[in-house]
């Protein structure tokens, strides 16, 4: 097979769609595994049942669900840049008292429920935090 | 035509395949186990079944070390006042070495006092009368178990809880896991404790912010680590009210009395978790002057450094995490190096 034959030297309206097709998927691809780029400081809550991640609330818009697991029901709300669990019929409550997280790597435990809600996110100046022994 | 469109589109695969292995390079898991919720995050090696191994391991762990689950090795202890484990037999040993280089300070057969107190499972809080806390204390003393190989024998009404150990040694296990797939940065969060294996990934060491146990949003201070346990003890995890009097769950072995040390939190670094873990309760109990004989006593064999926050409102941080731990401003707290 020859090259030589087919070369063209000016491109189509063909080769234009297919480079800007290329660019536009780049572009998709690095918005997608760089977020942080496109928004800084952009922080989500991470809720988790069972240990699976049930969903991502991202924190700077309001937000309200519900979520039933192991039996108990917890509403869960997002506002002014920080989350909280404003309702739960689980039997201790902890989630309810533990009050808004709004720090990367703070987090809020159901144990009843299994659910927890974690601040994934913009660097806060720390990693991970230590001490806040869930009580038994 | 068709010869110019195969490598644009080779282009644009290699575009999102080179993005996703820049980025996507951590994985994690989040896992029940000895009554809190472990987070462990890893960033190289084998990652998926290196968290899968360590959720096995954890999962297995519970069911040996679990003094309330009927079938554990620690319940069979307890229920028949012996039980052959070889696992169980070297942990115990190594409890009852801290126990003799704590004076006593952490001792795992304190468990009757702790449940006189309302401290163990499911039981309800009350100060106990002088004389059943006679007769408990009377039980206690880690000396007095019999480890002889596999075999662990206890003294009579003896009972023994592992809740001060356990994590670390968890977290010990886990660690042995991560290396054996290759793992060389991670970080193991226990439910408030962490293990940190390696740097971060970008070769920096990790920043673990130490909580103030008076207000969940500010911090006492942020410790730069790595290849370390961090545990931390405190009185505000499980206490109760009566008579207007503040009764908290780190009861002194000596006593049977919540410890008087005048510490509200401490947190212990040392590279190994199982010491980790018990010396932070060991700390609480001991108190400032006290801690720091026994790490000197240590000095050679397991080195630790730990941050002290006392109830007249010091934080107290031993010399080797003076150069790595940043005080928070914010905290209100008066910070003193100790030497
Ligand atoms: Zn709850």
């Amino acid at each position: 097979m020859s090259m030589n034959r087919s070369v063209k030297l000016k491109p189509n309206a063909a080769d234009l769609l297919i480079v800007a097709a290329v660019l536009l998927l780049a572009a998709l691809a690095l918005f997608r595994f760089f977020p942080g780029g496109a928004r800084d400081g952009a922080q989500s809550a991470v809720v988790s049942i069972d240990g699976k991640i049930v969903e991502r609330l991202p924190l700077f818009q309001r937000a309200q669900r519900s979520y039933t697991a192991n039996g108990y029901t917890l509403r869960v709300s997002v506002e002014d840049g920080g989350v909280r669990v404003a309702q739960s019929d689980c039997p201790t409550q902890d989630c309810v008292h533990t009050g808004v997280i709004s720090r990367r790597g703070q987090s809020i435990v159901c144990l009843p429920a299994r659910l927890t809600v974690t601040i994934e996110g913009a660097p806060d100046g720390y990693d991970l935090v230590v001490g806040q022994g869930v009580a038994e | 035509m068709i010869r110019r469109i195969i490598p644009l589109l080779m282009a644009c695969v290699l575009l999102t395949g080179c993005a996703q292995t820049d980025t996507d390079s951590s994985a994690s898991k989040t896992v029940f186990a000895m009554d809190t919720i472990m987070t462990l995050t890893v960033y190289d090696g084998a990652r998926a079944d290196a968290l899968r191994a360590a959720e096995t391991e954890l999962t297995r762990l519970d069911a040996l070390l679990d003094r309330a689950a009927a079938g554990s090795a620690v319940y069979s202890l307890n229920a028949n006042g012996t039980v052959r484990s070889e696992e169980l037999s070297a942990l115990l040993s190594t409890a009852a070495e801290i126990a003799r280089e704590s004076d006593g300070a952490f001792d795992p057969t304190i468990a009757p006092v702790l449940a006189l107190w309302g401290f163990g499972s499911g039981n309800v809080y009350r100060v106990p009368g002088q004389e059943e806390l006679a007769a408990a204390l009377d039980t206690v003393g880690m000396e007095r178990v019999t480890i002889s190989g596999a075999e662990i024998t206890l003294p009579e009404h003896a009972q023994i809880d592992l809740g001060g150990i356990a994590k670390g040694y968890a977290g010990e296990r886990v660690r042995a896991i991560f290396a054996a797939h290759g793992v060389t940065s991670a970080t193991i969060d226990l439910g408030g404790d962490v293990c940190l294996l390696g740097n971060k990934p970008d070769g920096s060491p990790w920043r673990v912010a130490i909580r103030d146990p008076a207000d969940r949003e500010r911090y006492l201070g942020v410790l730069a680590a790595r290849d370390c346990f961090i545990v931390t003890s405190g009185v505000y995890e499980r206490f109760f009210m009566d008579n207007g009097v503040c009764y908290h769950h780190i009861i002194d072995p000596a006593t049977g009395c919540p410890a008087a040390s005048g510490l509200v939190s401490v947190s212990v670094v040392c590279a190994d978790g199982a010491w980790a873990d018990a010396l932070s309760t060991a700390v609480s109990v001991l108190g400032i002057q006290d801690a720091l004989a026994l790490r000197e006593r240590l000095r050679q064999s397991v080195p630790f450094e730990f941050i002290a926050l006392t109830s007249d409102g010091r934080v107290c941080y031993t010399d080797g995490v003076a150069g790595t731990f940043t005080p928070d401003g914010e905290s209100g707290y008066v910070y003193e190096p100790l030497c």
